[in-house]
């Protein structure tokens, strides 16, 4: 598990980042933490119980690599490449992702609550038992995907696509469609009517 | 502390090991079904189980008890003094003790079940099938729909924001997202359906 420890600063109740006292907020160069964190990431490809939470990461290609615990809540991911990356337990809640590629990751008990979407694919991926309630998407597509078990509760979708989707267990209950395609995908098999909730 | 994550098929529940880095000891939350996938996965990362804790004594969450305890001696933490035939050490609400060297609070939060136990290790909150993502546990009446909310408004959703949430099912959550986009803090059905159809309109 990432490090949960607080904010050395005075009343700061949120976790302090990688290597650090203080949380993003209060740490005194957080643009050179993100750098430090990029480089170290160059020469490896395991990374585990990293916490990058609020921190910005821009035209970086981390493609392939394996996340396990790690947390970007509240990170600004801009122009990044996931693609073929594996994550496990790993939190992007509230994060602004903005044109980034995740497609054929394969990320499990993850959370994107809450999350921006900007322009993202995660086309071809196994996303199983990940949660995206809340998050909002613009122009994005989880085409071909496997989405068992995930849940998409009071998310807003715009211009984006679930073609050809295993919809399994998900749990589809947004609170704005526009434009959306589920074409091929299982949607009877997924929960769309909280009367079918039985847990 | 380091805390993994494993799905069993038996009610799609999760269960959790918390294990302490530094003694190799480790904590089950919620035993479901004790398959040999479930003892693989703990042997295979080394740990030896000393605790289990019970978040509510529902079959689907506990049937692996019996079997486990064949195969390690470990404490049982329950709000019940016996889950079937096997003794527990009860533990009350906000009552702080020690697994694994590790500090633990428990929370009472009944609603679901009367004996519905969250556990709080740091920053990480074990809420059984209290608080799952976007939907809060399902309670016989509507008194224990009132009661659920009132002990999760009171003693969960206090908590900070970046604190995480794992539930007994579905995916992770934290306590800023469940504050903001759980269907759970709506009236009734019928506004939650009514916001559902509004918008698909």
């Amino acid at each position: 598990m990432y490090e949960l420890h607080r904010c050395a600063a005075p009343d700061c109740d949120i976790t302090a980042v990688h290597n650090s006292e203080f949380c993003s907020d209060h740490h005194p160069d957080p643009v050179g933490l993100s750098a430090t964190i990029l480089q170290k990431f160059a020469g490896i490809d395991v990374i585990k119980n990293l916490n990058a939470a609020g921190l910005r990461f821009q035209s970086a290609n981390l493609s392939g690599k394996r996340f396990y615990s790690c947390s970007f809540s509240k990170a600004m991911l801009q122009n990044m490449n996931f693609s073929a990356c594996t994550f496990r337990m790993c939190f992007f809640d509230f994060c602004f992702i903005d044109s980034c590629d995740f497609s054929g990751i394969d990320a499990q008990f993850c959370s994107f609550a809450g999350a921006r979407f900007l322009n993202v694919s995660f086309e071809h991926s196994e996303l199983v038992h990940n949660n995206f309630n809340g998050a909002r998407t613009n122009d994005c597509t989880f085409n071909y995907s496997n989405l068992y078990n995930s849940r998409f509760i009071m998310s807003e979708f715009e211009h984006t696509d679930f073609i050809d989707c295993n919809l399994k267990r998900t749990f589809i209950l947004p609170s704005k469609e526009m434009e959306v395609s589920w074409r091929l995908s299982n949607t009877q098999e997924a929960i769309r009517e909280l009367d079918r909730i039985d847990q | 502390m380091t805390v993994f994550f494993h799905y069993s098929l038996h009610g799609f529940a999760n269960v959790y090991l918390v294990g302490n880095d530094t003694t190799k000891e480790a904590a089950i939350v919620d035993p479901a079904a004790f398959t040999i996938g479930l003892l693989n996965f703990i042997e295979d990362k080394g740990y030896s189980v000393k605790a289990v804790l019970t978040t509510h004594n529902h079959p689907h969450h506990i049937d692996g008890l019996r079997t486990l305890l064949r195969i390690y001696d470990a404490t049982v933490y329950s709000s019940n003094a016996t889950i079937g035939d096997v003794q527990c050490c009860m533990v009350r609400d906000a009552e702080v003790f020690t697994v694994c060297g590790l500090e633990v609070q428990a929370l009472s939060v009944p609603g679901h079940s009367a004996d519905s136990m969250v556990y709080l290790f740091e920053k990480i909150v074990f809420t059984g099938d209290t608080l799952h993502a976007g939907l809060i546990g399902k309670t016989m009446s509507q008194y224990g729909n009132k009661l659920l909310k009132e002990q999760l408004s009171r003693k969960v959703l206090s908590l900070s924001d970046d604190c995480i949430v794992l539930p007994a099912h579905g995916p992770p959550t934290s306590i800023g997202a469940e504050k903001l986009y759980n269907f759970g803090w709506k009236k009734t059905k019928e506004d939650m359906r009514g916001d559902q159809y509004d918008l698909f309109v």
